[in-house]
């Protein structure tokens, strides 16, 4: 089983390269227009009381998972961080899609462009290869 | 590989439960129940018809009376209006034609106001002011127009009410066009600031004919002004919520050289309409004696009676075909609503809209009736 092996460290390794690009950009596009992040956040209908916290924590979080996914010894702790962030994002969204009286405008970069419907998509693709990366370390470390 | 299945949906459903925590938390800071009650008296309007106008773009401009006609507006085009006749139900298509080509140009942001037997074309940004009659519909310019606003109510045949922006201070501020010199007079002590004198002040100018009365509705407190066509004070009254202080935070983005509310705005009166000696409010607030379940399916309106200064009832409109009410007017006879690309005609029922009609014989027992049912109410408030 070498072969099978050797391609799923590449898979992990793929995925988890695939979430610190995520996380690096998106973490380093929210500090470069800090400001107007942080309005967007306290002008969300869920977040409205409890903005100003969230503002800080999540960029700083995504950077904190991005160095965690580069050593290997802590790749499945991050990936389970990565996995759980991407299902708190996608609940965020059903939440706005669902119960919000309006709909906010979304996050910075070419996210921003996104529909709230394609970013939904988007998040939850990101947690299928999640899954598929913790499947296949935990796997690996079983054999 | 079963632990870890485990471990994955633990992990989601502790993400999920959090997030909606949050939600839950925040919701409930934002949509407080406040300490005020309404009055739901049964049935004071009732559907007549509903007419498909196609487009969602349409906003009310203006009704005539005598011909049982109301005129609709069409934001993406502003040389176009809908003709509807309430009684028969037909529309009309109307394009304004402009005196010269020189005037035809592409006002982006104007608004057509139909006052028989006029009808005006504001621009507040070019500027621009244009008035014909609706037997040509044909606008050509009538009245002094060089300066700025971002709302214009024609109050007599050669003056204007208009709210714009204070150049020095950069605060929203009232006045009056007229044509003759000096053409432009601000009214600065109005509008009372309480924080940024742009978002805390905004609200919606109206006219009412009837009356006489200009009125300036706040849109984040309870409170509106009622103006003569001099821009004196008149009164400044209360709309029946407890909302006295605007909670709105706002803030300049340098980098954008632009000021944006930083906080979801906690909007009183969304929406209004004055006609005869009503003022008809869409309120954002429920009351104490609101079923939250009703109160989001629907839009709540509160009448006041501008000749008793009372507060006199609400009424519920539904939505339809799950199209929340956008804007609304009323006519002697008749509430209109525009539901997204759906205008909706309601009947007026004139027990409770008691001052459309002059009072006859027969409108007095329904008064009595009125009355009657108002005590109750207050028996059901205790």
């Amino acid at each position: 089983m070498k072969w099978s092996q050797k391609q799923t460290n590449l898979i992990t390794e793929t995925i988890s390269i695939v979430f610190v690009i995520l996380f690096v950009y998106a973490a380093v596009s929210k500090f470069l227009d800090y400001e107007k992040f942080s309005i967007q956040v306290s002008q969300s209908p869920v977040l409205t009381s409890i903005g100003h916290w969230i503002v800080f924590l999540i960029p700083t979080l995504e950077i904190i998972i991005a160095i965690l996914l580069a050593l290997p010894r802590l790749r499945l702790l991050a990936l389970y961080a990565s996995y759980s962030l991407m299902v708190m994002f996608s609940t965020y969204i059903v939440l706005i899609l669902k119960f919000s009286p309006f709909i906010p405008c979304a996050c910075g970069g070419i996210l921003d462009s996104m529909g709230w419907t394609a970013h939904l998509i988007f998040n939850l693709f990101f947690v299928a290869i999640a899954t598929i990366g913790i499947l296949l370390l935990t796997q690996k470390s079983v054999t | 590989m079963k632990t870890t299945i485990v471990k994955l949906i633990t992990c989601a459903s502790l993400s999920i439960t959090m997030v909606v925590c949050l939600y839950a938390v925040s919701n409930k800071l934002t949509h407080k129940q406040n300490s005020f009650h309404r009055y739901f008296p049964p049935h004071p309007i009732l559907l007549d018809t509903v007419i498909h106008i196609k487009y969602n773009s349409y906003y009310f401009s203006g009704y005539d009376a005598l011909n049982n006609n109301i005129y609709l507006g069409n934001i993406t085009a502003p040389l176009h209006l809908l003709k509807v006749n309430l009684l028969s139900k037909d529309t009309t298509q109307i394009s304004i034609k402009m005196n010269s080509t020189s005037l035809k140009k592409y006002y982006a942001k104007s608004r057509i106001l139909v006052i028989p037997p006029d009808f005006y074309l504001l621009d507040g940004i070019t500027p621009k002011l244009l008035k014909g009659n609706i037997s040509s519909w044909k606008a050509s310019e009538f009245m002094y127009d060089n300066a700025y606003f971002n709302e214009a109510i024609p109050i007599g045949p050669k003056s204007m009410a208009i709210r714009s922006i204070d150049a020095k201070k950069q605060e929203l501020v009232l006045g009056k066009l007229s044509n003759k010199p000096p053409y432009v007079t601000l009214a600065p002590n109005l509008l009372k600031k309480q924080w940024d004198g742009i978002f805390c002040t905004d609200g919606a100018l109206l006219y009412n004919t009837k009356r006489s009365e200009l009125i300036y509705i706040y849109y984040y407190r309870n409170q509106y002004l009622i103006m003569d066509t001099t821009m004196q004070l008149v009164d400044k009254r209360k709309t029946i919520d407890t909302n006295s202080i605007a909670k709105i935070k706002s803030k300049a983005i340098d980098a954008y050289n632009s000021k944006t509310m930083t906080a979801p705005p906690f909007l009183v009166n969304k929406n209004s309409y004055t006609y005869n000696d009503y003022l008809l409010v869409h309120s954002n607030l429920m009351a104490k004696n609101e079923s939250p379940e009703r109160f989001k399916n629907s839009t709540v309106i509160d009448v006041y009676n501008l000749k008793t200064n009372t507060y006199d009832f609400s009424f519920y409109i539904n939505g339809y075909k799950g199209f929340k009410l956008k804007r609304f007017m009323i006519t002697d006879n008749h509430l209109l609503a525009i539901h997204h690309n759906y205008l909706i005609i309601y009947e007026l029922n004139q027990n409770w809209f008691s001052e459309m009609k002059p009072i006859s014989n027969q409108n007095k027992d329904n008064i009595a009736i009125e009355s009657g049912n108002r005590n109750t109410e207050h028996l059901y408030k205790k």
